[in-house]
């Protein structure tokens, strides 16, 4: 009776799409934090390719981050 | 009997409750990024309300629910309409006057439903489409972005944990103005939705849209979004009024991840077209950042509280909705009740505020 009047597959792909989205952009969005504290320190010891590295990782990360959000309102606006 | 000053009237309610919604709800977007110093009060309300304007764009999904997922739209007249709306306002007022946490959302579908249960009994539900769109949905999501936040203040702390604080707290506060501007797209596109159903389903009884192809106009999205944006304005300038002393304590890290899971689960909500209660989809947010930190953190009378007005809301908003409409049905058919209904209605919101603001200033500080 109940899985009769529970809609299952949505509410799964809600909580699906909402842990996905949820804690992915967190977890990407701090590991882009973590990326510019990582620079910062860097530039200040003067060691050219951690610099680099932790720059890609920053810009690599916020730019995902980003393009997730604008993606994930780009799906909801399409009917 | 099809009145054009009815619709006017039920319209111009409906209006009046998305204001109200925007005013109300101002606090749970903006408080977080607000204390956390991510943004200015001035600047939080401002990106506030545009982007709730902007979300109303976003989606009818939630409105379509509304209008034609859980009541049988032929059924319901501009009378049930506005018994629904004057239901829901009377329940709020009612749980704003005593200060219990309660739902904008659950008291209109609350309230349509009475108002139609009165009217036509059960065969003007569907209910087992409120039971599964409605009921279980709103249990549901405050878990889910309880899970969410939690989780993602775990990882948080795992990745930045051994970073230096100034660089992790300027990086948060960047993170919030985007989690705080996601919340209120969020906020905008399911809430303002709900207000356009309402109105719809008046259209639908006026005769100025057919029930076979139920459509949301494009001016009703446009007076809903200003509505819900220009209520947000308003009650952002009360909430400076009060900054500091209701705002919740917590970091920038915690703040990004509560607002980011309210965002995330409201977005994907609304995408599905469920009308949640956001209010309670960002409380649940803000206590899985705190729960997982230290779970003494939360303030678990509060949640408490929440869960008991998610059981009262949608049947009290109910009795208020179909009570509404067995007196709008006293003077006969026609405009003659609901305009009664809407004078007593103005005084006695007006008599409720200036008890509560006179409660207010006598009260011991």
């Amino acid at each position: 009776m109940l899985a009769a009047i529970v809609e299952t597959s949505k509410l799964g792909k809600v909580v699906l799409y909402s842990l996905i989205t949820g804690v992915g952009i967190s977890v990407v969005f701090s590991l882009g934090v973590s990326g510019a504290a990582g620079l910062i320190d860097a530039l200040r010891e003067r060691r050219t390719g951690a610099v680099i590295a932790w720059g890609v990782v920053a810009g690599i990360c916020g730019a995902v981050a980003l393009g997730a959000v604008v993606l994930g309102i780009v799906i909801m606006s399409t009917k | 009997m099809h009145s054009t000053l009815l619709l006017v009237i039920v319209i111009g309610t409906a209006l009046a409750f998305d204001f109200t919604n925007g005013f109300h709800d101002t606090a749970n977007v903006v408080a977080s990024s607000i204390s956390t110093r991510a943004l200015s009060p001035r600047s939080a309300i401002a990106i506030a309300s545009v982007l709730n304007f902007a979300g109303a764009f976003i989606s009818l999904k939630v409105a379509a629910t509304v209008a034609s997922g859980i009541v049988a739209t032929g059924k319901v007249t501009e009378t049930i309409a506005f018994a629904g709306l004057v239901g829901a306002i009377a329940w709020n007022l009612i749980t704003w006057y005593y200060g219990l946490p309660s739902s904008s959302s659950h008291a209109l579908i609350g309230g349509v439903v009475g108002a139609l249960l009165a009217a036509v009994g059960g065969s003007g539900v569907k209910g087992q489409a409120l039971i599964g769109k409605v009921i279980i949905p709103a249990v549901l999501s405050p878990v889910v972005a309880f899970m969410v936040a939690g989780l993602s203040i775990i990882a948080i702390y795992q990745l930045v944990g051994r970073r230096k604080p100034g660089v992790v707290n300027r990086g948060f506060r960047l993170g919030q103005v985007l989690s705080s501007s996601m919340l209120s797209l969020a906020h905008g596109t399911n809430d303002a939705q709900k207000t356009m159903g309402v109105i719809t389903l008046a259209l639908v009884a006026h005769g100025s849209i057919s029930a076979h192809s139920v459509h949301v106009p494009t001016w009703v999205v446009v007076t809903a979004a200003s509505a819900i944006a220009l209520g947000t304005y308003a009650g952002g300038w009360r909430i400076i009024r009060t900054l500091g002393t209701r705002i919740i304590k917590m970091d920038t890290a915690q703040g990004f991840a509560a607002q980011g899971a309210g965002a995330a689960v409201i977005l994907a909500s609304s995408h599905f077209g469920y009308p949640l209660s956001t209010t309670h989809v960002i409380s649940g947010g803000v206590m899985g950042a705190g729960a997982a930190r230290r779970l003494s953190a939360v303030r678990w009378g509060v949640a408490g509280n929440i869960a008991g007005a998610w059981v009262l809301t949608l049947p009290a908003a109910g009795l208020f909705g179909a009570i509404v409409y067995e007196i709008a049905r006293i003077p006969g058919g026609g405009v003659a009740g609901p305009l009664m209904i809407l004078a007593l209605a103005v005084a006695l919101t007006t008599a409720v505020f200036l008890t509560r603001r006179s409660r207010l200033a006598t009260a011991p500080s």
